[in-house]
């Protein structure tokens, strides 16, 4: 299976980032079909790993921590490896706690790809995103899911 | 004369958006404030929507404990509406309640509590290595195994309520999916590896057998008997590091009761008949006296928060969340003061089970004092009694496959007017209160475990659990408070369950970037 998840928390300014490109994607596609599906996954990825663990390739879409210009989009692929830990509490676990949650389960990773916006305000309950991580929310779910069809035309995802 | 010091401890570690304000005299804590610093308004959000809005929205209060939050509004709703609810439907309720409950009593135990052991101020203890071995996060082994196990109990919400976290399942009158054999199946094939996980690692015998541990002698021979369970060095680390020495706070406990008995409930005003599994009460530390709990006498005080200020303490039904931020006066949190009966109460695991009836924890609690060693050993031994009661509450609703699971309401039934729900979620006593007007959400307010817990002053200058719990406490390092953090993560703490980004330590390579 692919799947494409989004995270984010809609009560958070830019934090809803994910949220709204799932929103965009419900639109462009028809979820599930017969390769791939569509999830928003709140705020857990810890919980998420129950869906990473059924998927050959994850194309993950969230917001990403402030620190560079407000909007810029970066498409990377997350690597497997060590990662340091620094959680804060069970209400704080990170994609990277997931990755290495999976590593520590012994699960095996899927392929996954992480498409992030940078965040501007991560004001707490403002239902409204920055100017510049809106104007992101349909450049990222075209880019997502063009990245699915260029995987689902990959001779081993039609063969296998 | 000694000098008095005011320091700012960061706990960030411990908690996101939790600070704790220290005086010090002489090396020792002689007052508290403990800050909550981030506005939530979850009741704000709530006002002048329809009434049943209620339960979807307060199911994303929190990411740990939605199913509780919504079990409690729709209790509220039930109540107002005089709505009966089928058997079958509290059964599942219960369940998926109790399956949260546990992956957050396991995930907090062991990814947050227990790998405190491994802090490198305990280098020179003899239990270091062992902790590691066990406790050290994504390597120990008992992480790895409650990361897995944890998972697959929140699966049993999913089966039986579509999703977790932030499920919707539960409406006035019942819950919306329809239970089957399939789904009793599934569960129970979840359940029983994690039952003989936690038998064997965790406890180190059969809950049957532990469950015939009933005081403090008993407690100490198995102990001794099992000397590689989980429970057991549990124990001894924290004995050998103090903590069934530090942590006492407040003298009152506080339950609301756990998980609404199917057979005996009825939520409608007069004709209310409402007994639990594990029955309501208060627990009177300095008296050693069982009270019967009555919820009118739980008001919330403002004097020290950041709210606009109504003089003294107030009724939740009468409550107001009126934002009122001052960085320069004495106010000092986010978060209200809940008192019951004009005192200062504790709640949570260990509260629940005394309250409860748990003899062991009550032998423990007269001969040891409340301790965070003791508090946290009631939230790692709860389990085994959640368990046995989630197979209790399959086989119930086995036995009621093809019964009503909703009893819809007509829609003049759904009147205006006032309730409340109280429920034990994770942390302890959680309760909703609202009124509802021409259909329409009046009023709302809410009260978590951790309200409780980290309240502040309330009108009269009188302390709140952690407050007092930490006075008297020596502060040798105010740059890594192990001690204050312990006692802190011995209620599970949470003041936040908000804001997921993307951080810095994903490992990643950098496929393209591009500006708009």
């Amino acid at each position: 299976m692919i799947a494409i998840v989004c995270f984010g928390n809609p009560l958070h300014a830019d934090d809803a980032f994910g949220f709204y490109v799932y929103e965009a994607l419900q639109r462009l596609g028809e979820w599930p079909n017969e390769n791939a599906c569509l999830i928003f996954a709140g705020t857990s990825p810890l919980d998420a790993v129950n869906i990473f663990e059924k998927c050959q390739t994850v194309i993950i879409v969230d917001a990403a921590e402030p620190d560079q210009q407000p909007g810029l989009i970066e498409h990377m692929e997350i690597e497997n490896g060590s990662i340091s830990v620094d959680f804060l509490s069970i209400h704080r676990f990170s994609i990277a706690d997931a990755v290495a949650a999976m590593q520590a389960e012994g699960l095996s990773l899927p392929a996954m790809e992480l498409i992030s916006v940078q965040a501007r305000s991560l004001q707490g309950f403002s239902l409204t995103m920055s100017e510049e991580v809106s104007m992101a929310v349909e450049p990222v779910a075209t880019l997502a899911l063009a990245r699915l069809h260029s995987i689902l035309n990959q001779t081993e995802y039609l063969v296998g | 004369m000694s000098e008095r010091k005011t320091v700012d401890i960061d706990l960030n570690r411990v908690e996101g958006d939790l600070e704790f304000q220290l005086d010090i005299e002489e090396g020792v804590i002689v007052d508290a404030r403990c800050k909550g610093i981030m506005y939530r308004g979850f009741e704000q959000l709530m006002l002048g929507r329809d009434a049943e809005d209620c339960v979807v929205l307060t199911s994303r209060v929190c990411g740990i404990c939605g199913t509780a939050h919504m079990y409690t509004s729709v209790l509220a709703l039930e109540q107002i509406w005089h709505a009966e609810v089928p058997a079958l439907a509290t059964y599942v309720r219960n369940l998926c309640l109790a399956a949260e409950n546990a992956q957050s009593d396991l995930r907090h135990s062991f990814l947050m509590f227990t790998p405190d052991f491994c802090n490198e101020s305990y280098a020179d203890q003899s239990f270091f290595e062992q902790a590691n071995a066990l406790f050290a996060p994504f390597k120990g082994s008992i992480y790895r195994q409650v990361l897995q196990y944890s998972r697959r109990l929140l699966e049993i919400v999913a089966i039986f309520g579509g999703q977790w976290p932030h499920s919707t399942y539960m409406v006035p009158g019942g819950v919306v999916s329809e239970p089957d054999h399939r789904k009793v199946i599934d569960s129970e094939s979840i359940l029983f590896p994690i039952r003989s996980w936690f038998e064997k690692t965790i406890l180190g015998g059969s809950i049957d057998e532990w469950l015939s541990v009933k005081d403090s002698a008993s407690f100490a021979s198995w102990v001794a008997d099992h000397p590689d369970s989980v429970v057991s060095q549990f124990t001894q680390m924290s004995r050998q590091v103090g903590l069934d020495k530090i942590g006492a706070g407040a003298e009152l406990m506080l339950s609301f009761g756990a998980y609404c008995d199917s057979e005996n409930w009825l939520n409608a005003g007069d004709r209310s008949v409402q007994s639990h599994w594990v029955k309501s009460g208060v627990y009177d530390l300095a008296a050693k006296e069982h009270l019967e709990f009555d919820q009118s006498l739980i008001e919330e005080h403002v004097r020290y928060s950041w709210f606009k200020d109504y003089g003294d303490g107030l009724h939740p039904s009468k409550g107001q969340t009126v934002p009122d931020y001052d960085k320069d006066s004495d106010r000092y949190t986010w978060a209200k003061a809940p008192r019951y009966n004009n005192r200062v109460a504790q709640t949570g695991p260990l509260a629940e089970q005394v309250i409860g009836g748990n003899a062991l924890l009550q032998s423990l609690l007269d001969d040891f004092g409340d301790s965070v060693w003791l508090r946290q050993l009631a939230r790692i031994i709860r389990v085994a009694s959640t368990l046995q009661q989630m197979f209790s509450m399959l086989d119930g609703i086995a036995a009621r496959i093809g019964q009503p699971h909703i009893l819809h309401l007509p829609p003049e039934q759904k009147v205006d007017g006032s309730g409340f729900g109280l429920i034990q979620a994770a942390r302890g006593a959680l309760g909703h209160w609202i009124t509802i007007d021409k259909g329409k959400i009046e009023s709302f307010q809410i009260i978590t475990p951790t309200a409780w817990n980290a309240s502040p002053k309330d009108s009269s200058g009188d302390p709140g659990h952690w407050e007092k719990s930490v006075l008297g406490l020596p502060v040798d390092d105010p740059d890594n408070p192990l001690q204050i953090g312990h006692i802190v993560r011995s209620h599970d703490a949470c003041l936040v369950c908000t804001v997921h980004m993307v951080d810095k330590r994903l490992k990643t390579k950098r496929v393209q970037t591009f500006g708009l």
